[in-house]
């Protein structure tokens, strides 16, 4: 019986990875080059239109033909949906994710999947979910503050509609935060709560002396996927507060679409601007990198000086 | 063994790489590619199908649209009519929100996936005197070779000259049918709480304040409105300037050059008198969506709803028996002839240039152009007809046809507004930054002045 000699190919393992990077390629990197180039031409988006170069004309656009009392608007709303999404998610994922992680809570995995289910909703049945809850008419949290003589248009009132739609956003993704919390501290070794029991140390002093410092990189993970998802989020707005369509609501993600896709323009109007609005992403993208580039250097500092 | 193999599969997914890559360059490329529209295309082979196709064999029309039922339902009956005439043809009705209707019209006509293309008509033409205003979503798609040229097709002398020059026909050539008109500066009511409260219809902008007046006094509500989706109540502000400014072109002209101004006098008595109207809405209806402020119209939430003609089809859907009548909002003065209707020409069909099936499609539109044909189609739409001599079985249409006598189009078909205006001044007057409609502004004259100022910042940047 002869052996069979086996060999290593290299080249099977670029073999492998090729159809992943293709779909890389494909399906990402050459769409976000392909905005970069298009930011600099005037596409319209519809179809067989010729299109041209124009430099830095979307730019200079975007900070001086667009009101820039609107601008500025929109930039701090997505600061606003940023940062209230990101700290109270993970302000409110964390306790629940400690409590249920306590072996002695009756039924935790009902639990966790029932904070989890919004993760499952999607951002669609979540939004009418909410839209019927805030219904100003007629839906029981409107019948509700009626008892008390409140009333409020929810979601079309343009003074509070952002704080709604945060509530919807963080409470359709809370639990994707919890759950990878939950991971993090099925990581963290039972023996140096133990070695706690032993020096006395309190529920208190293990969670700020052993919990939190174990978990803080995923906490950090947490941060950067919430700080990265609320600044791109767009749908969430789209289906709740009327597509964004006024600019109380518009964030620098909900702005993209409404110049690229027309949103709310109707039938009737311009047509689609997909280079402006591709100047827009390219300005959004930027503001992504930076924001995420602090939150690294800050959570990665306060990881060391752990 | 092992290097064949290897080599067969190296071979395999480069052929797959230059498939995706060409496939992606070619999608890239198409966008370069636009003929303008041709009174006769060559023949293509997709064109050549289609006379095959003609013969007998199974076709599918697909016609989009914007998800309106009371459009539907008749396009589906004439439909209906043509399939029982052509066995072999059926059809298939796409449509989505009005809202995102663009990006379906820019999706199908990108992959060729599309017949008939239902639109709005080609107006809201860019004047001389407005600066820095990009091209209509029309406009381009004509300039793209998207639409058939139907200049030369026969049925065209069947419908209204005027339509066909102010609708569908863009330098000399005509690309469409407009098939329906509808006015939006009016306002339905409820016949039967006009009735118990002595009521009639408002000749004077008196008149129609002394109703409100007299139902509020009552504990009826006046008005409910759609202003969640802000257009409906919005698109209210053209019924006041058509009630006051009777040379609405000029209007947009002194905008646009600063002759006239949305602070001066006669543009704060259209604000002031949004401003008093705004007061006799029910509560809550910031929060009310156009779905389902019918609803509550039948339901007699309140009196009277402003709408466009065009949705007195789903007032019926909604509730058959309802009693309801139309008036326009009224001026300072009554004329001897009722306040006329102000609006537009609604709905428009297009054949797209590169359909595979041209000639059913053609035969399709001239089977609509068929009086026989048009007339229970029109009526059921619930539009005033372009095609001249049709008598609509329409009950309301008949019922408002005396203030169709001097059709008009509106002040929002005839200005545009500067690129990048502000929100204050988006969409010309929006009404809906009221605090009454849900918005943050107090008082009319604060907003006309936002306005003012919103306007001549775009309109300085624009030039």
């Amino acid at each position: 019986m002869q052996a069979t000699k086996t060999s290593f190919n290299k080249w099977a393992l670029y073999l492998g990875i090729l159809p992943a990077v293709l779909f890389y390629v494909v399906m990402n990197l050459g769409p976000s080059i392909a905005t970069f180039v298009l930011s600099f031409t005037d596409i319209t988006g519809t179809p067989g239109v010729p299109w041209k170069f124009i430099g830095i004309a979307n730019y200079k656009e975007f900070f001086f033909i667009q009101n820039p009392r609107d601008t500025m608007m929109v930039l701090k709303n997505t600061v606003i949906f940023c940062l209230l999404v990101t700290f109270v998610q993970n302000a409110i994922a964390l306790p629940i994710a400690v409590v249920l992680n306590n072996k002695f809570i009756k039924g935790r995995n009902f639990y966790r999947a029932v904070v989890f289910l919004p993760v499952v909703l999607g951002v669609m049945v979540t939004s009418l979910t909410w839209l019927l809850m805030f219904n100003p008419t007629d839906g029981p949290v409107s019948q509700l503050i009626g008892i008390f003589g409140l009333s409020s248009n929810f979601f079309a009132d343009k003074e509070t509609a952002l704080y709604y739609v945060i509530f919807c956003q963080i409470w359709m993704a809370m639990g994707y935060s919890m759950v990878i919390n939950l991971a993090g501290l099925q990581g963290i070794p039972t023996e140096l709560y133990e070695a706690g029991e032993i020096d006395g140390t309190t529920g208190n002093q293990a969670f700020r002396y052993i919990t939190f410092p174990m978990l803080w990189p995923t906490i950090a993970v947490n941060i950067t996927l919430a700080l990265i998802g609320s600044l791109s989020s767009f749908q969430i707005i789209l289906f709740t507060a009327s597509g964004g369509l006024n600019i109380f609501t518009q964030t620098m993600a909900m702005r993209v679409m409404y110049f690229a896709f027309n949103l709310n323009a109707g039938m009737n109007t311009f047509s689609m601007r997909q280079g402006f609005g591709a100047a827009v992403a390219m300005m959004l993208f930027v503001f992504i990198l930076i924001v995420t580039l602090v939150s690294h250097y800050v959570t990665n500092r306060r990881e060391m000086e752990a | 063994m092992k290097s064949l193999w290897f080599k067969k599969a190296v071979r395999l997914v480069s052929g797959l790489t230059i498939v995706a890559l060409l496939s992606t360059a070619v999608a890239c490329g198409a966008q370069k590619q636009a003929e303008p529209a041709a009174t006769e295309p060559a023949k293509t082979e997709a064109a050549k199908e289609t006379d095959k196709k003609a013969d007998g064999k199974p076709v599918t029309i697909k016609i989009i649209t914007w998800a309106q039922q009371s459009n539907i339902d008749p396009l589906n009956a004439l439909n209906a009519k043509f399939s029982e005439k052509n066995p072999n043809v059926k059809f298939v009705i796409d449509s989505v929100n009005a809202n995102d209707y663009p990006t379906l019209q820019q999706t199908r006509i990108s992959a060729g996936d599309v017949d008939i293309v239902t639109g709005f008509a080609f107006d809201q033409v860019p004047q001389d005197y407005m600066k820095g205003v990009d091209k209509r979503a029309w406009q381009q798609f004509v300039e793209s070779g998207a639409y058939l040229d139907i200049t030369d097709q026969p049925f065209l002398k069947n419908w209204d000259p005027a339509m066909i020059k102010d609708a569908a026909s863009y330098k000399g050539k005509v690309y469409g049918i407009n098939v329906g008109k509808v006015g939006f500066n009016g306002v339905f009511y409820n016949k039967k709480i006009f009735a118990d409260n002595g009521l009639s219809e408002p000749k004077t902008w008196e008149e129609l304040m002394n109703i409100c007046k007299t139902l509020k006094a009552k504990n009826i509500t006046p008005f409910t409105g759609a202003a969640k989706d802000s257009w409906p109540i919005n698109m209210m502000a053209h019924a006041f300037i058509a009630a006051n400014e009777p040379d609405m072109p000029a209007y947009s002209k002194g905008l646009w050059t600063g002759e006239r101004k949305f602070t001066d006098e006669g543009s704060m008595k259209i604000w002031n008198r949004v401003e008093e109207w705004s007061t006799y809405f029910e509560k809550g209806v910031a929060g009310i969506d156009y779905s389902s402020v019918v609803g509550r119209f039948v339901a007699k939430k309140a009196a009277m709803m402003p709408d466009g003609t065009w949705d007195s089809g789903t007032i019926d859907a909604a509730k058959p028996d309802f009693e309801y009548g139309y008036f326009c909002i009224p001026g300072d003065t009554a004329g001897a002839e009722p306040i006329q209707l102000a609006g537009k020409y609604d709905l428009q069909f297009q054949i797209y240039s590169k359909t595979a099936n041209k000639d059913i499609c053609l035969k399709w539109m001239e089977f609509l152009s068929q009086k026989e044909n048009y007339t229970p189609f029109i009526s059921a739409l619930s539009m005033f007809p372009t095609m001249p001599d049709v008598q609509v079985s329409n009950k309301f249409i008949n019922s408002i046809a005396d203030k169709n006598k001097n059709f008009r189009l509106a002040f929002e078909r005839i200005t545009l507004e500067p690129k990048g205006v502000g929100q204050y001044a988006a969409g010309v007057f929006p009404l809906t930054q009221l605090k009454a409609f849900g918005g943050t502004i107090a008082t009319a004259k604060e907003l006309a002045e936002l306005q003012q100022k919103d306007w001549d910042a775009a309109v300085k940047a624009a030039k």
